[in-house]
């Protein structure tokens, strides 16, 4: 068995729906000959350079296996002459590729509220380390450096204003 | 000031890569001038066995719009 790697471009104006109906063409034409391991968008993209006027593209990678040259060709055939790809480029892999698993969003948020005892814990872990005086400290200090800034704003405006009488 | 030579190195035998993807751009603006050229051997230090990789990815890449031809002029 043989691995390829498709690399397509869609045109980027196209709706959804639209791109999704390509994506089955495509997908129903590879899997006339050969088997399709990954079929997946690889993302919405800057073109380097323009093609037919298009600054952006819709990226769609497409990985499958074959022993036919035939069917590659026709492949080929096909993608050359389906007018919304605006360019493709087939390249042969020499390790078979992994098998794409799309993170499920379940997991992303239960990372987001992992995240968010860490840091709980580090401030937690940093509190006992100084003492309590030090924290009194370091609250007074932290009113007196607002009140420090709450003073300079209004200052600043003043400032500001003289300087531009200056120049002008 | 007198020259210091650097001393080159194989970026990618330090790093341990012996395949080098197309789809891989920000590895590959690393050996691309800014007008998008291709960066000489002398230049980058990389071994003749990996540079003949990096021209083929780099090339790949441009064919698919990923990497430009030039930089020079209205695309």
């Amino acid at each position: 068995m043989r691995y390829y790697e498709t690399l397509y471009i869609l045109n980027p104006n196209f709706e959804q729906e639209k791109n999704d109906d390509i994506v089955k063409e495509v997908g129903e034409q590879i899997s006339k000959s050969s088997q399709v391991i990954n079929h997946r968008l690889w993302g919405k993209k800057r073109l380097a350079y323009s093609i037919e006027l298009h600054k952006y593209g819709t990226y769609m990678l497409l990985q499958f296996e074959t022993d036919e040259v035939k069917g590659l060709e026709d492949f080929d055939n096909f993608m050359k002459l389906n007018k919304s790809i605006l360019r493709f480029q087939t390249v042969r892999l020499s390790v078979k590729p992994e098998v794409f698993v799309e993170e499920i969003v379940e997991d992303a948020d239960a990372k987001e509220e992992n995240k968010i005892p860490i840091v709980e814990e580090l401030e937690k872990e940093s509190k006992p380390i100084t003492p309590e005086k030090q924290s009194e400290e370091k609250q007074s200090s932290d009113n007196e450096t607002k009140n420090d800034e709450s003073k300079e704003k209004p200052d600043e405006k003043p400032d500001e204003e003289s300087i531009i009488e200056e120049t002008s | 000031m007198a020259f210091v030579s650097r001393k080159k190195y194989c970026y990618f035998k330090e790093n341990g890569i012996t395949e080098i993807d197309y789809k891989d751009v920000k590895l590959l603006r690393r050996f691309v001038t800014e007008q998008g050229k291709i960066m000489p051997r002398r230049v980058t230090g990389s071994s003749a066995k990996m540079h003949r990789k990096l021209i083929k990815a780099i090339k790949r890449a441009r064919n698919i719009a990923l990497m430009p031809y030039t930089n020079l002029g209205d695309n």
